[in-house]
């Protein structure tokens, strides 16, 4: 039986996230006030959850989440410190904290390691169920998104053959790491539970291509049924004397140059 | 600079790499997979569960997206009540499809707990692929914007005097 607590403290905001994001971004100020609004409550009603988190498969999620915002800030601070010191016209900060925004990345990346092979998060030596399947998303989406970005680097790039070599090294990394988990696994857990879990979310990244795909062409679809039913505008009528002189009074008001 | 006839190529190409990676762990996996020692992984079950609930979550989203967004000259009736009908369907079929047996191990054979674990696992995939595209595309824009390049000319050259020319 699903506790109330999970239905109002997760399952609700999960479900009305998208309403929050759509108001945010909407061009009415009150709406996207009500946005802001939404949520704050929404993360207030997450965070307030009062039930252990490794009592549920929500709260484990929700534990996974914690546990990897520290990689994840550094990695932003990261790209945050590198980018804006760099040799571009708007950045605000000192040329010397870029050598620090490149420490961050590499300590993210350190951070993750760690986690992966000493340090898998866990409550109470209870490993979190869903560290495997991030690790196996993560990776595999890594492969094809770092390899990606270096064949885009240098199809669309001008000599950017430093820059492709570095996303190709990510890409490539990605790939052994993936391999070796898949065939030595880690101190923690039998390389056959990495092997299941990289075959599942196969299964399931494949399926949320699938689904997702399919959910926007039946959108675009509704879309281009709402227009169809529209029908052609009528033609608009030429401006009548009154129009026409009104138009001129604001012309000649602006410009200052009678007709 | 390129014409269309190249863009076209330039992203057939992407598409390509993007195709052959894919196709590359797959290879992997099922290599190892055939030396044996995996866990029952009915990857079929995974991939009908994920394709419904990503149907259902995509167009939920895009229903409270268009009424978030409405305004008069939205089409309401086929873009709100659209995406709703298709994701009650869904959910229709994705009910059907677990009693009728088709489930995912590791979790009750109920509707409600197979839809939780698999709108979990797509959670936690969709977070994995937003983390990798923000850190590879986070990393690239580092990488491209710290190229040094010679300014340009036109701005160390000095406005000219007409007048003292023309003395």
């Amino acid at each position: 039986m699903l506790a109330p607590t999970l239905i109002w403290q997760y399952w609700l905001p999960v479900f009305l996230l998208p309403l929050g994001i759509g108001l945010v971004i909407a061009k009415e100020s009150n709406r996207r006030l009500a946005g802001k609004v939404l949520l704050i409550l929404l993360a207030i009603a997450i965070i307030a959850q009062p039930s252990p988190l490794d009592t549920s498969i929500e709260g484990w999620s929700l534990h996974l989440l914690i546990s990897l915002i520290g990689p994840i800030a550094a990695m932003l601070f990261g790209v945050w410190f590198t980018l804006f010191s760099g040799p571009i016209p708007v950045a605000p900060l000192p040329r010397s904290v870029r050598p620090f925004g490149f420490i961050l990345m590499i300590l993210s990346a350190a951070w993750f390691a760690w986690m992966l092979f000493e340090a898998r998060p866990s409550i109470d030596g209870v490993g979190n169920p869903w560290w495997q399947h991030f690790v196996t998303s993560f990776l595999t989406a890594l492969v094809v998104v770092a390899g990606f970005a270096t064949a885009f680097a240098l199809i669309m790039g001008d000599s950017r053959f430093k820059e492709a070599s570095v996303m190709a090294s990510i890409s490539i990394a990605s790939f052994i790491l993936l391999i070796y988990l898949l065939a030595e696994g880690t101190t923690s857990d039998d390389p056959v539970f990495w092997r299941s879990a990289s075959w599942g979310a196969l299964g399931d990244l494949g399926g949320m291509l699938f689904g997702s795909g399919l959910a926007l062409m039946l959108f675009i679809t509704f879309v281009w049924l709402g227009e169809k039913r529209m029908g052609v505008p009528d033609p608009v009528e030429p401006l009548n004397e009154q129009e026409t002189a009104i138009v001129s009074d604001i012309i000649s008001t602006n410009t200052g140059v009678d007709e | 600079m390129n014409n269309d006839g190249d863009v076209v190529r330039d992203w057939r190409t992407l598409t390509l790499v993007v195709l052959t990676l894919t196709v590359l762990i797959f290879i992997a996996n099922i290599h190892l997979e055939v030396r044996g020692e995996v866990s029952d992984v009915d990857i079929f079950s995974r991939f009908t569960h994920s394709a419904l609930i990503s149907f259902i979550f995509v167009n939920s989203a895009l229903f409270l997206i268009t009424l978030a967004l409405s305004h008069k000259h939205a089409k309401l009736i086929e873009q709100a009540l659209g995406t709703l009908l298709a994701a009650v369907v869904a959910a229709l079929l994705f009910g059907l499809l677990v009693e009728s047996g088709i489930t995912v191990t590791g979790v009750a054979t109920d509707v409600w707990s197979q839809f939780a674990l698999g709108a979990i696992r797509m959670m936690t995939a969709d977070f994995a692929i937003l983390l990798a595209l923000g850190t590879s595309f986070g990393i690239l824009l580092t990488l491209v914007t710290g190229r040094e390049t010679p300014s340009d000319p036109l701005l160390e050259l000095e406005t000219t005097s007409f007048e003292k020319e023309e003395e």
